[in-house]
């Protein structure tokens, strides 16, 4: 079951081209309006590209003069609203998905209570979607997903409706069930991404900016918005051979860090770092042996769990507030951040 | 209750005793001593069973007719939609009356479609079919305006979902449109039948009034007026606890 | 026929203001309020211009409407000055009135332009495949077709029983029916669009017109004064041009 597209929607500036491989989970990110939904839209039929083609194993989805009907893709997506229909039991819902698909009843029956007991809401079978709750409602919507035996299954946002304790055994529960499947899940969550999907594509502004397996894309991130999904510090600089030059000019701060790999001299790196590896020197402190300090001005500070977050100069520090008690630190301050060379990852910039 | 303006009672209350004075001053009319044998007349049941007959075949008709172009005018994206939607509300505002008058020109055995059907050997005029044509045109409209409202505002999420899920089209309307659109549906049913039972203008200007064959119950109250106004005002009863039976049971069920 | 109704409502209500306006004034013009059967409306329209001609300040406000309409009307209080009814029946049912008869109407059989069902006396009407439209037995002029089809011993097989008379008469000239039972005057005010058919058997239906003033009537000279114009020998000449006959 793989799917490959090619699409261009002008009226959306949408212009991307994907792959994804049987068994694999692709995630989406990218910000707010960058054309994850309308990719979905795409894949299940119900928006059409000005030009492209989709096709799910050998079967065409979209081509010029091509176009099979959402209901006959056997693409199911999944939302962060569940959509459970209300006129129909919890069972009804399941059971709707296996008739459509003209299982007999009475083995759509059976297989609505293995499906059911599977998702652990066997009791519940009898009830109307409305006596749920929202994560009970979301998990017959994944069964009722499922049951409807997708080739593709296309996850928008499944667990950003849910409270904070629920969503961990949702989230167990979809992987399980994406395991051995083809999906296409969106999210704004960096645990989505880390735990459902084998590998990412960033999209931004209708385009995809870069892809790759998904540890490799948040262990060294090539665009700010993977850099913040993961996490990271982004620094973009060349490489001389010895340290990455973060400016052009001689003054240019050079930063000290290990390569991922071998690395041409005098081309375009990235440097990667946490921001809870970032430190903070006193005025007119030095450097510890092997870091670096960066001076910049401070833009910004905010509570960041139960440490404190310092902007300054694009590089965010995360500081205890125990640490900055001795800092009195201002938005407008100069400060020397501090980073050590075995905390910053250094690899080629595509 | 609190939020209100103490002076909105005073409008409420004529408003009110306007709809309810007329409906007292009626009954108070009834010569209930004579009141069973009035309405047991050959003529009266015969008025009564083709009213009823007839209501419950032209409702059929409506939501026949009524729920496609609900689905239609709801669901679908055309230049000249809302015109089209306007268009078909014409015999909401029109006086019955007219409404006849345009019948008569389309199926009378002179009209549009009536001059050719003649030939055929087919008369809809001074015919029950004329009489269940009357109201289905008059009734149409209060199907049509109720689901599609229903429909519009409970939009097509769930229809999305069914087509993802590879139910087919006809499926998706019969087991999931349809479903949850059911109250606005039955509370479009009873409207029809209610304005059907009630129709007179389209009626006695397309059908004629003949005992038994198009002479339903309106028809049958307006000329026991001129000779018996007693009867008249028996059956006028009658349509009355008919229309009061309708809307609530109508009411229990959905809310109108 | 519901529109002529709220015609006569509307009508009576401006009336009760007129009246009204009148009493306060001293005065202002005086309005007589007659009501009469629908028929009447032509020969009665030319009339009031005539009373209106002979009396200054003085204006006439007609209510034409069923017959049976207008009693009902009348019996709850309706402030007219003069009724005059298509029939005496009607009439009979105001106790109080002193009806004098002024005109006389007979049956006639209209047919659409070109007699397209080739109708030629009251044996056709009885024929299968005339669509034949007469008035229900409850109004005045279908009480006069009963009494035809019983003195003639026909059985007539009507597809529609109207209301009123002009019902029947629109059901002739729209084409929709073969044949009517109508009045004279009815045939003569259609024009080309209807032809008639007299029948020997009409004779035994005249339609009998009673005019009275209407007890309570705040102006009964000036009622009598109109009774009196439609009762002398003006009124029938107007009466006759329209096809009524003298009572």
């Amino acid at each position: 079951m793989s799917l490959t597209l090619r699409a261009t929607v002008p009226d959306r500036d949408l212009d991307v081209a994907l792959e994804v491989a049987d068994g694999e989970t692709l995630a989406l990110v990218g910000p707010n309006g960058a054309g994850k939904s309308s990719i979905l839209s795409l894949i299940e039929g119900t928006l059409r590209p000005a030009t492209g083609r989709i096709t799910l194993d050998d079967g065409v989805l979209t081509a010029p003069g091509t176009w099979v009907p959402p209901h006959d893709r056997a693409v199911t997506t999944l939302t962060q609203d569940p959509v459970l229909f209300p006129h129909l039991t919890v069972a009804g819902n399941i059971m709707f998905a296996l008739r459509s698909h003209g299982v007999p009843r009475r083995e759509a029956r059976a297989a609505t209570s293995q499906w059911l007991t599977e998702i652990d809401l066997a009791e519940l079978a009898s009830r109307r979607p409305s006596q749920l709750s929202g994560g009970q409602a979301q998990r017959v919507a994944i069964a009722r997903a499922l049951a409807a035996g997708p080739r593709l299954l296309l996850l928008d946002e499944p667990m950003a409706a849910l409270d904070i304790d629920v969503a961990p055994a949702l989230r167990e529960q979809l992987r399980r069930s994406l395991a051995e499947r083809t999906a296409i899940i969106v999210s704004h969550d960096v645990l989505d991404t880390v735990t459902l999907a084998d590998r990412v594509a960033v999209l931004e502004h209708g385009r995809i900016l870069e892809q790759g397996p998904t540890q490799d894309v948040l262990a060294r991130p090539q665009e700010s918005f993977t850099a913040r999904l993961a996490g990271l510090n982004l620094l973009t600089g060349i490489w001389d051979g010895r340290v990455v030059r973060l400016g052009s000019d001689r003054s240019a701060d050079a930063l000290a860090g290990c390569p991922v790999g071998p690395l041409e001299s005098g081309s375009r790196v990235r440097a990667a770092v946490r921001p809870a590896r970032v430190g903070v020197v006193e005025e007119g402190g030095a450097a510890p042996p092997g870091a670096t300090l960066l001076r910049r001005v401070v833009t910004g500070l905010e509570p960041f769990g139960d440490l404190v977050r310092v902007r300054a100069g694009g590089i965010a520090a995360d500081l205890t507030p125990h640490q900055l008690a001795h800092l009195p630190l201002r938005p407008g301050d100069t400060v020397a951040l501090c980073v050590r060379a075995e905390d910053v990852s250094i690899y080629p910039a595509h | 209750m609190r939020t209100l303006p103490r002076w909105v009672l005073i409008p409420a209350l004529l408003g009110g005793l306007l709809v309810l004075l007329p409906l007292v001053a009626m009954a108070a009319r009834v010569q209930w001593d004579s009141f069973g044998a009035l309405l047991t007349s050959e003529s009266s049941l015969a008025a009564l069973r083709l009213s009823l007959q007839t209501s419950a075949t032209s409702t059929l008709a409506c939501v026949i007719l009524g729920v496609p172009m609900a689905l239609l005018l709801a669901r679908s994206d055309f230049p000249g939609l809302s015109l089209l939607r306007s268009l078909v509300l014409i015999p909401l505002v029109l006086p019955p009356v007219v409404g006849g008058i345009a019948l008569l020109y389309t199926f009378g055995r002179q009209g549009l479609i009536g001059r050719h059907l003649e030939v055929l050997g087919v008369q809809i005029a001074f015919s029950t079919t004329a009489v269940v044509l009357a109201q289905t045109f008059v009734a149409l409209p209060f199907l049509v305006i109720s689901l599609e409202g229903a429909l519009r505002t409970a939009g097509t999420r769930y229809e999305v979902a069914a087509a993802s899920l590879g139910a087919k089209p006809s499926r998706v309307l019969s087991r999931v449109t349809l479903p949850l659109a059911l109250p606005a549906l039955l509370s479009g049913t009873v409207l029809s039948f209610a304005r059907a039972l009630g129709e007179f203008g389209a009626t006695i200007t397309f059908a004629g009034s003949l005992q038994g064959t198009t002479r339903t119950l309106p028809l049958e109250i307006y000329l026991q007026r001129e000779s018996d106004p007693q009867a008249a005002i028996a059956l006028s009863v009658v349509l009355m606890i008919v229309a009061v039976l309708i809307i609530a049971v109508a009411r229990r069920r959905v809310p109108l | 026929m519901r529109a002529r109704v709220r015609l006569a409502g509307a009508a009576s209500g401006v009336v009760l203001a007129l009246g009204a306006a009148g009493c306060g004034g001293g005065d202002a013009s005086t309005t007589l309020v007659v009501y009469a059967a629908a028929s009447l409306q032509a020969p009665f329209e030319e009339l009031g211009e005539q009373f209106e001609a002979a009396h200054e300040d003085v204006e006439v406000e007609f209510s034409f409407a069923g017959s049976s309409t207008l009693v009902a009307q009348l019996q709850e209080g309706a402030p007219a000055d003069v009724f005059a009814s298509a029939d005496t029946a009607t009439m009979d049912r105001l106790t109080s009135a002193e009806p004098v008869d002024f005109a006389s109407n007979t049956l006639m059989i209209a047919v659409p332009a070109g007699n397209p069902a080739h109708v030629r006396d009251l044996a056709s009407l009885a024929r299968e495949g005339v669509d034949l439209v007469v008035c229900a037995p409850e109004v005045p002029c279908g009480a006069a077709s009963a009494k035809v089809e019983d003195s003639s011993g026909f059985t007539f097989a009507p597809v529609s029983e109207e209301q009123s008379v002009t019902d029947v008469l629109t059901k002739v000239t729209s084409g929709e029916a073969d044949a009517g039972l109508v009045y004279v005057s009815d045939v003569r005010r259609a024009g080309d669009a209807v032809e008639g058919i007299e029948f020997a058997e009409a004779a035994d239906a005249v339609n009998t017109y009673p005019i009275t003033t209407v007890d309570g009537s705040a102006h009964e000279e000036l009622g009598q004064e109109f009774v009196d114009l439609v009762t002398g020998g003006a009124g029938l000449a107007v009466l006759d041009e329209y096809g009524f006959a003298e009572a």
